[in-house]
């Protein structure tokens, strides 16, 4: 664990606590391939998600970023074109 | 009951929408599909691919919906395809397919691909029993139903014979659009010579990499000193892949005694392939069943129709186990509808 010493930390707002629960839900499915070089973390904090994400190197935790990034911004985008259609 | 599936394990991104009635009616409401094209001489990366899905399963969704004329609360399952595949491009689809599943508050039915393929088959074409002829460009199977599992009789023993096709069309530098595979179909039957190549059938297995080494080879040599075209050569190659496909396809029906072939993946709307395979089937008195490349080639029906099948027999994947998975072997599935 002492040698995940590189450590980004992300916040995404969320219009609502909701729709940063679902965020939460969705992305914490898929676990980090190797687990002994990164790993990540997802919290709600109000209506946010935060997500913090170590790894042994930058190069590992830039990677893991970018790559959370793009889903996550697909789970946003998805929550645009569909969250409003019928409220539950 | 109405299902919504989502497939995206290779180059196409497909959305489809399926209804069971209570009286055993089975109606198809939408299947819009979008690919992935690379320049000729390329393929396509996992991750450009993933890029490519994220980009299109918004709107092709909405333009499902739209086609079905329903709204999500319509719906009763949300299906995706768990594997095999890329990596990628299936986690991404997932990614879609779980968030619409807790806005809609909608379950989801985690589908393994060619369950997908062979469950579209036998609902569009009504085989009962088939020996199935799975061939795409990243499977190659035999397969044939027993015990409540689709059992692999036969496989590749490497690369997938759409792959071996694929990867020709690379090196002469086809077009990949609208697939690599039907250009090389055109031009395979404007080939007038045939050139032996190696003959790769293992018992029930076949296998494609020392055939494309060999192609390639040829390719290098004979096409240059004008001792072939490539006309040819796509020729050579169809017939010789082929019947060593109708040949395992031939000892599967003798050992289980169906009459039935059923032909499913991308591959399977190759004309050529259907010809020769109706040809052995018919002498056998038997029946050829194939489809289109509607529901042949990758698309989100076959994804909720195996879905709505599973649906309906009690399967529902909690959330934590929608992870996607790409090796995942047709066998592997308890197939708890038949």
């Amino acid at each position: 664990m002492s040698t995940l010493a590189h450590t980004v930390t992300i916040n995404i707002p969320f219009p609502d606590t909701r729709l940063a629960t679902i965020a939460q839900q969705v992305l914490s499915v898929d676990k980090e391939l190797k687990a002994a070089e990164c790993q990540k973390e997802m919290n709600v904090e109000g209506t946010s998600l935060v997500v913090t994400i170590r790894g042994v190197s930058v190069r590992v935790v830039r990677t893991a970023v970018s790559s959370f990034l793009d889903f996550a911004g697909l789970v946003v985008n998805t929550m645009e074109a569909f969250g409003e259609d019928e409220p539950r | 009951m109405i299902a919504i599936g989502f497939e995206g394990s290779a180059n196409k991104i497909g959305v489809g929408i399926i209804k069971h009635t209570p009286d055993g009616k089975v109606e198809v409401l939408a299947n819009v599909r979008h690919t992935y094209i690379t320049p000729p001489g390329q393929g396509f990366l996992p991750r450009d691919t993933a890029v490519h899905h994220r980009a299109h399963v918004i709107p092709l969704t909405k333009q499902a919906l739209e086609k079905a004329s329903l709204k999500p609360s319509d719906v009763d399952c949300i299906c995706f395809t768990k594997g095999p595949g890329m990596g990628a491009p299936l986690v991404s689809v997932a990614i879609a397919a779980r968030t619409l599943s807790l806005l809609w508050g909608k379950p989801l039915v985690a589908v393994n691909h060619c369950i997908g393929h062979i469950e579209m088959g036998r609902m569009i074409t009504g085989a009962k029993n088939p020996v199935v002829l799975y061939v795409s460009g990243g499977n190659t199977q035999v397969i044939a139903y027993a015990e409540h599992r689709y059992r692999i009789f036969g496989e590749t023993i490497d690369i997938a014979v759409g792959n071996c096709l694929d990867r020709f069309a690379r090196i002469l530098n086809l077009p990949n659009d609208p697939s690599p595979g039907y250009n090389i179909e055109q031009g395979a039957k404007r080939g007038k010579k045939f050139f032996e190549l190696p003959y790769a059938v293992k018992g029930m297995d076949v296998s494609f990499s020392g055939i494309l080494s060999y192609i390639e080879t040829l390719s290098t040599t004979h096409l240059k000193t004008g001792k072939c075209t490539a006309e040819d050569l796509c020729f050579s190659l169809q017939e010789t892949v082929f019947a060593m496909l109708v040949e395992i396809t031939e000892r599967a029906m003798a050992h289980i005694g169906s009459s039935e072939v059923l032909i499913v993946g991308g591959v399977g709307c190759n004309e050529r392939l259907q010809d020769m395979m109706g040809k052995m089937v018919a002498q056998r008195g038997g029946y050829l069943f194939a489809t289109d490349e509607r529901f042949c080639i990758d698309n989100g029906l076959m994804i909720a129709q195996a879905g709505i099948l599973m649906f309906k027999t009690g399967h529902v994947t909690p959330l934590e186990d929608t992870w996607c998975t790409q090796r995942y072997r047709t066998d592997e599935v308890l197939v708890t509808w038949r």
